[in-house]
């Protein structure tokens, strides 16, 4: 028997423009989405034409541009493309789907109305403590607009549920001290917390005076004092890095796929067990090592030129500088006085602090010669 | 011919509410009305049929609850009612509604999991129909590697129904204040209630009880150190399969270095 010939069912195109103009906000969501999440897919190779919100520098990693609200900005302002627009094939027509500006500058910014406005939420109800605002309009439906909540689900990534171990072992027999995350969910900044996203928690504690008004500045990290490194995790319902999950982060498992292994190993860096054969190892034993570009994909030591937001180094589970770059404030419920990962581009290759699970104490006070940068973890309520 | 343009032309599509096409859910249904079943009891009597829950401009939650006075002696009444999706819409039954459609002869409504849809006769014979359509129902994902917490707890993009300044009474839930149960799982393990813990404004913390879940508070998280809740280490990495009783094997929590795990009950402390 032959199978029947294919006919395409072809969705009906609404009457009204009302309905219309939903359906077609409703297809668009993917390419909206794609925009906002994949900000670094749009970047110019020539560089953006928006100065007053981006001024990239060639140390800053694409990632940057990832759930970018000043990105969003740039991209609707006319920063990437002449027009902009995301185009949208429905009922056989092309649609244009376009932001408004719709909300009012920000000063600590630029004069110009905003396509994107911060969003916290005031009280309880839906599960997002914040997020991004904005209003679509389709060019081929004018007097409709779509107003929508952009979430940050670009900042953090997942720890997987296994045994995990803290610290270093004096002998490798030893099992040191051992702890599971089951049945917790629990999630870690990629990146450090950035001057960007400090800004953003100026201006909804309403301290815009406080926001760093250097562009360059945006992508970098931000050094707080201690006290307020624990107060902006808090504004956003998280808490600081704590150093048992900096080093479950970092640590990679030998065996993925078993989450209880008989045996917890603790590699000395996140890419090689043993240091030794890594040219942390090797920068040790010869005083004349001449570093190479790889290796300061791998970590940025003295030496190596910055860079912001790379995902060369990326551990396991997506967690980036775990060695070198900068040194990281952590809390440590274990030894509370071993608060600070010291490892980080004011110190040579050849430095011994440069190992996972080595940690030293910090007094909470920023320095300039040895700025400490920080960064955020959540874990979701059941 | 002429027979279906006179349906047609008593066929009247009212327009139903231009935000009912971005509710988040549908509440406070009637208990006992089947989708499509004719409404006819109890007569002359103010009923609720259902709710609809949605997000205003200003990311306030709304509920418009859809009353019928149901037709008997009188015409019936359809109330639309527009209060905080907080309070519950049998509390403003008898109220005034913002919006009123009499001579109702009869009414039917079917709910969905996209849509709700009412269908009204009136008196003079025309028929309306209004529709509602639900945003794609959000349902937990299992977490997995690569992950965000935002995919985890809520759509990756919400859509804001086009209505603002409407004013309701109880329009904002407050937060939970700091120290209050958030999650209720008693001494056997058993919870008691479910978690409101993201209700909570600036985080939460649990104090272990041996429990794959113990119970958790509002607040900031700090453990370990002393006169603190202890820090919860976990139950499998023991690799056993006993039950974890605090006054036996603490192992499920630690303390900062120098202290000792205490049990308040099943709870653990640091002294």
């Amino acid at each position: 028997m032959r199978p029947r010939p294919y006919k395409a069912v072809r969705a009906k195109r609404p009457e009204t423009p009302e309905k219309l103009f939903t359906q077609v906000i409703e297809a668009a969501k993917p390419s909206v989405l794609k925009l906002w999440e994949e900000g670094d897919r749009y970047f110019p190779k020539e560089g953006t034409r928006c100065e007053e919100e981006i001024q990239h520098e060639k140390n800053v990693g694409r990632s940057y541009y990832q759930c970018n609200p000043h990105f969003w900005q740039c991209f609707w302002q006319g920063g990437v493309k002449d027009f902009p627009s995301l185009e949208i094939d429905l009922f056989g027509q092309t649609f244009h789907i376009r932001a408004r500006a719709s909300y009012n500058s920000v000063s600590a910014y630029s004069q110009l109305p905003r396509y994107i406005e911060l969003f916290k939420r005031h009280s309880p109800g839906i599960d997002l403590h914040y997020g991004y605002m904005v209003e679509l309009e389709v060019k081929e439906l004018p007097g409709f607009s779509q107003s929508m909540i952009l979430a940050d689900s670009c900042r953090d990534t997942f720890l997987p549920q296994r045994i995990y171990g803290y610290g270093k072992v004096k002998d490798k027999r030893e099992d040191g001290f051992i702890w599971d995350n089951f049945d917790r969910n629990i999630f870690v900044d990629k990146f450090y917390v950035t001057n960007r996203q400090v800004n953003e928690w100026r201006l909804l504690s309403g301290e815009p005076g406080k926001v760093l008004a250097e562009r360059k500045m945006w992508p970098r990290p931000a050094f707080l004092p201690l006290k307020d490194q624990k107060a902006y995790c808090a504004f956003y319902g998280k808490r600081l890095l704590e150093a048992k999950i900096f080093d479950a982060s970092t640590m990679s498992p030998s065996d993925l796929k078993n989450p209880l292994p008989d045996k917890i190993y603790r590699p000395d860096t996140p890419w090689q067990r043993d240091l030794s054969r890594s040219f942390l190892g090797m920068a040790r034993i010869n005083p004349d090592y001449q570093l190479t570009p790889l290796d300061c994909q791998l970590a940025q030591v003295q030496g190596c030129h910055e860079k912001y937001f790379t995902t060369d180094s990326a551990t396991w589970m997506g967690f980036n500088y775990a060695l070198g770059f900068y040194s990281e404030s952590l809390q440590n419920f274990i030894e509370p006085q071993k608060n600070i990962k010291m490892s980080s581009r004011f110190f040579a290759a050849a430095s011994p602090w440069h190992e996972l699970g080595l940690l030293s104490e910090w007094n909470g006070v920023q320095s300039e010669s040895r700025p400490v940068a920080f960064r955020c973890y959540e874990e979701v309520a059941p | 011919m002429i027979i279906i343009l006179l349906l047609s032309s008593l066929m009247a599509y009212a327009q139903s509410p231009l935000h009912w096409s971005h509710i988040l859910e549908v509440s406070d249904r009637h208990e006992f009305y089947q989708n499509h079943e004719n409404i006819e009891k109890p007569r002359d009597a103010w009923q609720t049929l259902f709710g609809l829950i949605y997000l205003d401009s200003e990311f306030k939650k709304l509920k418009d609850c859809v009353f019928l006075k149901v037709p008997g002696s009188d015409p019936g009444i359809l109330k639309i009612k527009t209060i905080s999706a907080y309070s519950k819409c049998d509390t403003s039954l008898l109220e005034e509604g913002s919006k009123e459609v009499s001579g109702i002869k009869s009414v039917k409504f079917a709910i969905y999991e996209k849509e709700a849809y009412l269908d009204l006769t009136l008196t003079d014979f025309k028929s309306q129909k209004w529709e509602a359509s639900l945003q794609s129902s959000f349902k937990k994902p299992e977490p997995k590697m690569q992950m965000s917490s935002t995919e985890l707890r809520a759509p990756k993009m919400i859509f804001l129904a086009p209505v603002s300044n409407i004013q309701v009474k109880d329009e904002k839930k407050p937060f939970l204040k700091d120290k209050t149960l958030c999650h209720d799982i008693n001494e056997d393990c058993q919870e008691v209630s479910p978690s409101i813990c993201s209700d909570c404004s600036g985080g939460w913390y649990e104090i272990p009880n041996g429990c794959s879940s113990g119970p958790k508070y509002c607040g900031q998280h700090v453990c370990g150190s002393k006169d603190q809740p202890a820090c919860r280490r976990g139950m499998k990495w023991q690799k056993k399969s006993s039950e974890f009783d605090c006054r036996t094997d603490s192992s499920f929590a630690y303390c900062s270095k120098g202290l000792k795990v205490v049990c308040e009950g099943k709870k653990a402390f640091c002294r």
